[in-house]
Parts: C-alpha cells; structure tokens; sequence
C-alpha cells in the first residue's frame, strides 16, 4: 500500500507558468512585428519604386485606360473643361508626357486636383474659384502634370496596397485592421509624399518657366490659401500630411526662382 | 483614432482588471487549498486504504469556466505569430484547474477521499474561430466514504 502525503502546491514558484512579466513580453513581441512590418515596407517600397521606373507609359495608359471610368462632361463646366483640356495640352509639350492627358471639370467646392493612372486628371471649380491669373492655373495643373511625369500616382498605390498587405498579415482580417489601416497608410506614406511633393512643384516651375517664359503667379494659390488661414503651423501634425506645409512650399518656390534666375512678370487674366 | 483610443482603452482596462481578478483568484485558491489539504486526492485506481470497509461511494465532479481577457487574448495573437510558450494562458490553465480541483472537493466536503481523479479541458470561443474565448476544466472522480 502506498504512502499518502498531503501536499500544497509551491506557492513560492509555480511551476506551471512562466515568470516573464507579462507588458515586457508584450513590448518584446510588439517590437519584433514592428521592426519585421517596416522592414518589409521599406523593401517592398524600392521594389515598388523599381518597378514604377520600368513600367513604361504606353503600358501604364493601356493598362488603366480600361480600369477607369468614364467621367461624364457636366455640360455647366464644359467650356471651362475644353479650354483647360487646350492649355494642358500645351503645357504637355514641355514636360513629355506620352500619353493623353484627359481633363475634366468636377462641379465641387475644394480647392483641388488630381491625377489618376493612365492619364486622366480631375480638376474641382472650387480651385478653378480660388485662382486669380491663368499661370496661377497653370502652376497647379503643371504640379499635377509632374506627379504623372514622376510616376508618383503609381507610386502611392504600390506603396498603399503593400501597407493594407502588412496590416492584414499581421492582425488577421478583423475590425482591427481595418480601422488601423488608414491611420497607417497615412504615416507610412505621408513622409514619402511630402518628398515627392516637392519634387512636383519644382518640375512645375521648370514647365511653368518653358512655357510662359517666366514664374510670374508660380505660388498664388499657395498665398491665397495662407491668407484665408488655412495653415496649420503645428509641427507635429505636419508629420501626417502628405503635403509639406504651405509656408515651407512657398518658401521653397521662392529658393528655386533665385537660384534659377527666373523672371516674374505680369500675369495673364483667366480665360474662363 | 477613434478606434485606436477605444482599442487602446479595452487593452488598459484587460490588462488592469484581468491582473487584478488573477491576483485575487490565486490568493483565494492559495486559502482553500491550504483548507482541503487533509481530503486526500489522488489519480489512482484504487483507494488508499484497501483493507477498510466501504460505507458507499459517490461521483464527485467540480467545474470551472474562466475568460481571457483583451490583453491575454492579444499577447497570445502575437505569440501566434513567433511560437514558443503563450505564457499568458499559462496562468488561465493553471487557475481554471486548481479551482476546478478545489469545486470537486467543496462538492463533497465528507468524504474520506477521492481516487482516480481525472481533468478535462476544453475552449469555448465567443468569436467564430478568433481565438479562445473562455476555457472550461471539469475535475471529477470518485468520493469514497469508509464505515466510521
């Protein structure tokens, strides 16, 4: 017959568990993800960029030329639209663009534009409003005309598929991801944008410059947007835009026209 | 930024919470063991004294049911991803038996002992497959009572 002996269990080390704190072991982890998650982004980035030098223009136009949808003309606009269309057309010719730029006009209130792949670009009549002189429009349509030149458009979204991708693999198709998503996007790409932004108003200036034979009206719709206020000097926020802020845009407009000794003269009124 | 606040929140709140109802589960599991020391539990067959007479003899069973908490459940996905030790359900597992033990011997307050002990543990998952939701461990075996 066996021996029975009451035992307690040692309540001075258990043995069935670990003896890690548990928020080290949370911050360890934490860091191996983060660490492996901008690893990949980082390469995938110059793979993205790599492939975007190689994708050649003809390629780029008939590839999206069936993913986008036709826009229909919004007869209010369409006279502006087709005088636009003519002055891009122009403004094409000095930056060597290889495929049709289509113009159309969006009949809403933000000041914007932009550019999608394949060539087709979206002007807003809240910009068409806010700018006083045609070479002030035509500095914001040659920014967009650069960013297609750049190939930045295919940039952006190589770089957002390969963040949702990092997202999703490492929290598993949850709520979670998703709203993280965006939040990420907006960081990972933000840095990477303001970057490319400036790049985009330089080139903007040079067409400007070839085409008008001076810069004259180069930042006017940069100075009407600081003086309705809508600057946020806050530097920590700044990390998060994807454009640089517009004081530091315009100053750098300025470094350029010294540097390049362009003239500014008078500008012409808009024809629209 | 909403939602990172609200997942931030759920993090702090599992965290704090799930440490505190840890804490003071052991101390009150670490009590009652102490307690039912002297009902002699064991896993084999036979009873401990063979040569007394049986009066009767019962199934005695204790079950538990205990959560993971936000915190756990993301330390654990996170372990997922790098393997070894999940060291945060090691302690769930721990408790959830030790208590299912001590129901078992709360169940029959009696009995001379209780042989062939046997535990059984399984999941319930709240989400469709997201992980362990609870963990349920039922301790059971038989209560031998001998002639006074």
């Amino acid at each position: 017959m066996a021996r029975y002996h009451a035992r307690l269990p040692d309540t001075d080390r258990n043995v069935n568990v670990s003896h890690q704190h548990p928020v080290a072991e949370f911050f360890r982890l934490l860091a191996g993800v983060l660490v492996f998650a901008i690893g990949c982004y980082i390469l995938l980035g110059i793979l993205v960029d790599y492939s975007v030098d190689r994708l050649s223009p003809e390629h780029e136009a008939s590839l999206f030329a069936r993913i986008n949808l036709p826009i229909a003309d919004d007869p209010d606009t369409l006279p502006q639209q087709q005088a636009i269309q003519a002055l891009v057309d122009e403004l094409r010719l000095c930056v060597d663009i290889p495929y049709e730029v289509t113009v159309k006009v969006s009949a809403r209130d933000d000041i914007n534009a932009g550019v999608f792949p394949g060539g087709l670009m979206v002007v807003f009549s809240g910009l068409l409003d806010a700018v006083k002189s045609e070479n002030g429009l035509a500095f914001v349509l040659a920014h967009e005309l650069a960013h297609l030149k750049n190939r930045d458009h295919l940039r952006a979204m190589g770089r957002g598929v390969v963040l949702m991708s990092l997202a999703y693999g490492a929290t598993g198709s949850s709520g979670l991801a998703n709203s993280l998503v965006p939040w990420l996007s907006e960081l990972g790409m933000a840095q990477h944008s303001q970057g490319r932004e400036s790049q985009a108003d330089a080139l903007a200036l040079n067409i400007l410059y070839c085409h008008y034979g001076h810069v004259g009206g180069a930042g006017e719709l940069f100075e009407h947007l600081l003086s309705k206020g809508k600057q946020f000097d806050f530097t920590l926020t700044n990390w998060f835009h994807s454009h640089p802020e517009l004081s530091r845009r315009l100053s750098d407009l300025e470094q350029s026209v010294a540097e390049q000794g362009w003239p500014r003269e008078a500008t012409r009124s808009l024809f629209y | 930024m909403f939602y990172f606040g609200t997942f931030l929140s759920l993090l702090l709140i599992g965290f704090f919470f799930g440490r505190l109802a840890e804490s003071r589960h052991y101390r009150s599991i670490a009590e009652r063991e102490a307690k039912w020391v002297s009902l002699p539990t064991t896993n084999s067959r036979n009873p401990l004294a063979p040569s007394e007479q049986i009066s009767h003899c019962k199934l005695a069973t204790g079950s538990v049911v205990i959560s993971v908490d936000y915190f756990k459940q993301l330390l654990a996905g996170l372990r997922a991803i790098f393997g070894g030790p999940v060291q945060s359900f090691e302690t769930l597992v721990d408790r959830a038996r030790r208590e299912a033990l001590l129901r078992m011997k709360e169940s029959c307050p009696s009995a001379d002992e209780i042989c062939n002990v046997r535990i059984e543990t399984s999941s319930i998952s709240n989400n469709s497959g997201n992980g362990i939701g609870s963990v349920e461990v039922l301790a059971y075996g038989t209560a031998i009572y001998y002639h006074k």
